[in-house]
C-alpha cells in the first residue's frame, strides 16, 4: 500500500513513517506543504494520502480541493490527521470530501489498522 | 250820556252752576207739553192776565216752555224782564214797565209785545237753582192781589215739581234702557258660553235657568230640569254629604244638600270651590271650580243662586301627571350619583339634588341663587364664573371642570354641564345641567398617563433594541436602542414590514421571519439582521407576545452580539491554535515513545523502558490535562456541542468499565456492572466520558483487590447512575466542593493519585447540559457513591 503523508512537522512525519512503514508495512512518501503534496501525488498515485489540517500557505481543505481539480488525483482518498476532535469539525472535514479524519494525537501502534479500516468502508 | 230808562238784569251769583241744573232739566227745546200749558193757562186765569208765559233763562236767551196769549217763543236775555225775577225769591212785579227806568225804553215795553204789567215767580229746582219763571204780563199797568201773588206761587212751585218728576222719570227710563241693554248682554254671553255651565235657582235650589253650556257638560237638557230639579242633583252625593257635616260642624247648625253648596254665597261671599259633578247618562265625575253668588233685590232679598261651573278635569288630569312627573323627577334626582340643578333663565339656581349638595358641601338654601359658587376652589371660581355668564347670555352648551371645597368632607374635581331648556315656544325658560365627580378618572388618568411615560422612558432608555409587530408582521413601535442597532429612525420603520430587517441574503424573508418568531418565541435564539448601511450582523432575540385592544402583537428584544460573537470568535480560534500547538508536539512525542516502547526501533533495555514508561505515563497525563482545559473552556463559553439522541445506557457502562479496564487490572480492582435497560436523552459519547471519569476516580481511591459497581436505576422522568466504591470516601465538607474546577479532597491527592481536578467539574458541566444532576454520597473511611441523573427519553406512545 502506497500512502503519501503530507504534513509541515518533521517529527510528525518521522513518527508517521515508523508507524506506517515499519509497523504497518506500507510504502510512505513524505510531503512538508500542500503544493509538494500535489506535485509528488500525480506521479507516485498513491493509495491514500495522509493530510495535516493545519499548515502554513496551502491548509489541508485547499490542498484537498487542489488535489480533487486535478483529474490524475481527485480520486485519490484522503485522510485529514488533525488536532481538533469536536464531532462538528469532523463533521465539517468529512464534507470537504474526505473519506475519514485521524485526530492527534494518534497511537502509532494502531494507525495502519486504523486506515485501513477507513478506507475498507470507502 | 243821558243814562237810558232800560238796563239788563245781572247774572246770578251761582249762574254757572244753575245753567248746568238747567241742562240737567233737559228741558230747553223741548216740545210743547200740556201739564206746563195748563199751568200757564190757569195762572193767566187766576191773575186775569192776557198773557202767562212759563220761562228758562239760557245763557243769552229767554225761552218759553208755554207760551199762553204770546205767539213768540223766545227773546233775548238782555231784554228779559225775568232775568231780574230768578235774582229773588218773592214774585217780581212791575207795576207799571213805562214809568220803570229799569224797563220803559227795553224793546218789549216799547214794541210788541207793549209789556206794562209784569209779574214773576222763579221756578226753583230742588237744589235750589232758579232754571226760569212763571210769569204773568198785561199790556196796562197793573197790580196783583195777594192771593193772585199766593196762586202765581204755588203755581210756580208746580211747574218746579213738574219738572222734577219729568227729570226723574227721563233718569228712570235712561236707567232701564241701559239694564235692558245689560240684561241683553249678559243673555247674549250666558248663551254663547258652552264651555261653561251657568245655572241659576231660585232661594231652594230648584232651578230656574240652565245654559246650554251647563246642558252639554252635564248632559241634562234646560226644559227637562229648570222649574223641576234642585241644583245639587248633579253634584257627587258623598262630596256634599262631606261638606255638608263640615259645614255644619263648622256654623254649629244644620246644613245639607244644596245649602252645603251656597251657604258662603247666602252669606254674602263670593265663593269658587272645586266640586265634583256627575253626568245624567253614566254618573261619570267631571271635576269643575263652581262659582257661587247670591241674588238679592234692593232691599237685600233674597232671590235665589247663580252658580258658574268650570271643567277643570283636563287641567286636573295635567296636574296630576305634572305631580306624578315631578315625583319621578324627584326620586330620580334623589336617587341619581350624579349632581342635578336647575336654574330660571337668567341662571339663578333654582334646585339642587342631594348629591350636588353633598358634592359642594351646602345645604339646599345654600347652592340657591349664586350660592353654588361659593363652594369653587378660589382659582377657579372666576373661570368657572364666566362660562357660566358666556351660557347665560348666548343659551350656549354649558362644560367646564372645576374643583369644589366643601366645607367639610374631601374636595373633589367636577366635570359640569348644562344646557337650556327651551318652549314649545322656542323662547329659553331656565337651564338643566349636571356635576359629576371625575376625581379618581382624572387620577387614574394621570396615573396612567405617568405609568406610560415611565415605561416609555425605560423602553426608551434600555439597553436593548424592542421591536412590537402586528400579526402581518408591520412593525408598530420600536425604540432608541432599536434605531441605534440598525441605523433607522423610527419614522423609517414604524408602518413597515419587519423583513426590512432581514439581510438580503435571505432568500425567503418571510418564512424567515416566521420561523424565526416561532423559534423566538419565550427563548433567546440567535439571528442576523442588516443594518440600514447594508451590515449584516448577530443579535440575540427574544419574543413574546402581548394582548392589545387592536388584536395580538408580539413584541422582540433584541441584543446586538457581534463583539461577543467576535470574542467567541477569537477564543474558538485560539483554542484551535492551543490545541493544534499543544497537541502536534504531543503526538511526536507520544508517537515517538509508543514506536520505541513497542519495540519498533529495536529491543529496549529494561531501565531504558522504565523511562520509556515514564515519559508516556506522563505525556498521557498532559494529553488529559489539555483535553480537560479544552472541554471546560468550551462547556463554560456555551460551545460544548452535544449530540442529544435516545441511548441505552447498558452499552454505555459496559463500554466505559472496558475502557478502564487496563486501570482497574493494574489495582486488581474488579469492575461490576449491573443492567438497567434503561433509555435516555444523551450525548453518547459525553456520557460514556462521565462515566469514565467517575470508574476512574473509584479505581484511584479503591483499595487494592477491591470492588467498583456501577448500575443504572430507573424513576418516572429520569434514570440514575451509581458509581460506588469502598474506598475512603469524602468528607462531609468535601461534597459540594469537589465539584468545583481544580477541587481535591486532599491537596496532596493532585501528586498521589493524578489529575488536575478538572474531572468531576467537566461531569458536572455535562450532566447539567443534559438538564440533570449530579452529586455524591459517602460515609468516609466507608466508601462514596458518585450518582448522577438524566432525562429518561420519552417513548411517543402508539
Amino acid at each position: 500500500m502506497k500512502v503519501l503523508i503530507v504534513d509541515d512537522e518533521d517529527d510528525v512525519r518521522e513518527v508517521v513513517q515508523l508507524s506506517l512503514g515499519r509497523v504497518g508495512g506500507m510504502e510512505v512518501t513524505e510531503a512538508s506543504s500542500g503544493p509538494e503534496a500535489l506535485g509528488y501525488a500525480q506521479g507516485l498515485q498513491p493509495d491514500f494520502i495522509l493530510l495535516d489540517m493545519m499548515m502554513p500557505g496551502m491548509d489541508g481543505p485547499a490542498t484537498l480541493r487542489a488535489l480533487r481539480d486535478h483529474a490524475a488525483t481527485a480520486s485519490i482518498p484522503i485522510v485529514f490527521l488533525t488536532a481538533k476532535a469536536m464531532p462538528s469539525e469532523i463533521e465539517r472535514l468529512m464534507e470537504l470530501g474526505a473519506a475519514g479524519v485521524i485526530t492527534k494525537p494518534f497511537n502509532p501502534m494502531t494507525l495502519a489498522s486504523e486506515l485501513r479500516s477507513i478506507l475498507g468502508r470507502e | 250820556m243821558t243814562p237810558t230808562r232800560f238796563r239788563a238784569a245781572p247774572t246770578s251769583p251761582d249762574e254757572e252752576a244753575r245753567l248746568q241744573a238747567l241742562f240737567e232739566a233737559h228741558i230747553m227745546d223741548t216740545q210743547p207739553e200740556r201739564a206746563f200749558d195748563e199751568i200757564a193757562e190757569l195762572a193767566s186765569q187766576i191773575c186775569d192776565a192776557p198773557v202767562a208765559l212759563i220761562t228758562f233763562l239760557d245763557t243769552d236767551r229767554l225761552w218759553f216752555k208755554s207760551h199762553y196769549g204770546l205767539a213768540m217763543e223766545e227773546t233775548p236775555r238782555d231784554q228779559a224782564f225775568c232775568g231780574h225775577a230768578i235774582l229773588q225769591d218773592e214774585v217780581f212785579v212791575v207795576p207799571d214797565a213805562g214809568e220803570d227806568d229799569r224797563f220803559a225804553e227795553n224793546p218789549l215795553v216799547t214794541g210788541q209785545p207793549q209789556i206794562r204789567f209784569y209779574a214773576g215767580a222763579p221756578l226753583r229746582t230742588p237744589g235750589g237753582h232758579k232754571l226760569g219763571t212763571l210769569c204773568v204780563i198785561d199790556r196796562i199797568p197793573r197790580k196783583l192781589n195777594d192771593r193772585q201773588l199766593r196762586a202765581l206761587q204755588v203755581l210756580s212751585r208746580q211747574v218746579g215739581n213738574l219738572l222734577e218728576t219729568r227729570r226723574l222719570v227721563a233718569e228712570l227710563g235712561k236707567i232701564a234702557v241701559e239694564n235692558q241693554r245689560t240684561a241683553h248682554r249678559l243673555t247674549a254671553i250666558y248663551d254663547a258660553a258652552t264651555e261653561i255651565a251657568m245655572f241659576s235657582t231660585n232661594s231652594r235650589g230648584v232651578l230656574t235657568t240652565f245654559n246650554r253650556g251647563a246642558e252639554l257638560m252635564l248632559g241634562y237638557r234646560a226644559v227637562d230640569v229648570v222649574g223641576t230639579v234642585s241644583a245639587d242633583a248633579f253634584f257627587d252625593q258623598n262630596e256634599l254629604l262631606e261638606r255638608a257635616n263640615a259645614l255644619t260642624e263648622l256654623f254649629g247648625q244644620p246644613i245639607s244638600g244644596f245649602e252645603a253648596v251656597v251657604e258662603y254665597a247666602r252669606q254674602g261671599a263670593v265663593e269658587t270651590r272645586e266640586w265634583t259633578f256627575r253626568h245624567y247618562t253614566d254618573r261619570h265625575p267631571i271635576v269643575v271650580e263652581v262659582m257661587a253668588t247670591a241674588m238679592r233685590d234692593l232691599e237685600g232679598t233674597l232671590g235665589g243662586f247663580v252658580l258658574i261651573a268650570n271643567d277643570i278635569t283636563d287641567r286636573k288630569r295635567a296636574e296630576e301627571a305634572r305631580r306624578e312627573s315631578e315625583q319621578w323627577f324627584e326620586t330620580l334626582s334623589n336617587a341619581s350619583p350624579v349632581g342635578i340643578f336647575r336654574t330660571d333663565v337668567n341662571g339663578h339656581c333654582e334646585y339642587t339634588n342631594p348629591h350636588f349638595q353633598k358634592l359642594s358641601g351646602q345645604t339646599f338654601d345654600e347652592t340657591l341663587g349664586t350660592g353654588w359658587a361659593e363652594a369653587i376652589h378660589p382659582e377657579d371660581r372666576d373661570a368657572a364664573f364666566a362660562a357660566w355668564s358666556q351660557t347665560v347670555s348666548k343659551g350656549s352648551e354649558f362644560e367646564v371642570e372645576y374643583r369644589l371645597v366643601p366645607r367639610n368632607g374631601p374636595s373633589s374635581l367636577v366635570h359640569a354641564r348644562a344646557s337650556a331648556v327651551v318652549s314649545a315656544q322656542g323662547e329659553i325658560t331656565g337651564y338643566v345641567g349636571t356635576i359629576q365627580n371625575i376625581t379618581a378618572a382624572r387620577r387614574a388618568e394621570e396615573s396612567l398617563r405617568a405609568s406610560e411615560q415611565r415605561t416609555r422612558a425605560i423602553i426608551d432608555n434600555m439597553m436593548s433594541g424592542l421591536i412590537t409587530i402586528d400579526r402581518d408582521s408591520m412593525i408598530r413601535t420600536v425604540n432608541r436602542a432599536s434605531e441605534k442597532l440598525f441605523g433607522y429612525q423610527s419614522e423609517e420603520l414604524v408602518g413597515q414590514p419587519l423583513t426590512m430587517l432581514v439581510p438580503d441574503s435571505v432568500g425567503h424573508k418571510l418564512e424567515y421571519l416566521v420561523r424565526s418568531l416561532e423559534k423566538s418565541l419565550g427563548r433567546v435564539t440567535e439571528w442576523e439582521g442588516q443594518r440600514k448601511n447594508g451590515e449584516i450582523f448577530p443579535f440575540e432575540l427574544s419574543m413574546f407576545s402581548f394582548r392589545t385592544p387592536d388584536g395580538v402583537q408580539l413584541a422582540g428584544s433584541m441584543q446586538d452580539v457581534s463583539q461577543r460573537k467576535a470574542a467567541e470568535q477569537a477564543k474558538r480560534d485560539f483554542l484551535s491554535t492551543i490545541s493544534h500547538e499543544l497537541r502536534t508536539p504531543l503526538t511526536s512525542i507520544r508517537g515517538s515513545l509508543a514506536l520505541i516502547a513497542a519495540g519498533v526501533m529495536g529491543e529496549v533495555p529494561a531501565e531504558i523502558r522504565k523511562m520509556i514508561d515514564l515519559a508516556e505515563r506522563n505525556s498521557t497525563r498532559l494529553l488529559a490535562l489539555i483535553n480537560d482545559l479544552l472541554d471546560i473552556e468550551r462547556m463554560e463559553s456555551g460551545r460544548m456541542e452535544m449530540e442529544m439522541r435516545d441511548v441505552p445506557l447498558d452499552p454505555i457502562l459496559q463500554r466505559s468499565a472496558e475502557s478502564v479496564r487496563a486501570l482497574s487490572d493494574q489495582q486488581n480492582i474488579s469492575i461490576q456492572v449491573a443492567s438497567s435497560g434503561a433509555l435516555v436523552r444523551a450525548d453518547e459519547h459525553r456520557i460514556t466520558q462521565v462515566v469514565i471519569n467517575l470508574l476512574s476516580n473509584a479505581i484511584k481511591f479503591s483499595p487494592r483487590g477491591g470492588v467498583v459497581e456501577v448500575a443504572a436505576h430507573c424513576f418516572d422522568s429520569t434514570a440514575e447512575v451509581r458509581v460506588s466504591d469502598r474506598g475512603r470516601g469524602v468528607p462531609k465538607e468535601a461534597q459540594q466542593r469537589i465539584f468545583e474546577r481544580f477541587a481535591q479532597v486532599d491537596a496532596s491527592d493532585s501528586k498521589a493519585k493524578g489529575g488536575a481536578g478538572l474531572g468531576l467539574a467537566i461531569c458536572q458541566a455535562i450532566v447539567e447540559q443534559h438538564g440533570g444532576e449530579i452529586g455524591v454520597s459517602s460515609q468516609e473511611g466507608l466508601g462514596s457513591t458518585f450518582w448522577f441523573r438524566l432525562p429518561r427519553a420519552i417513548i411517543p406512545e402508539r
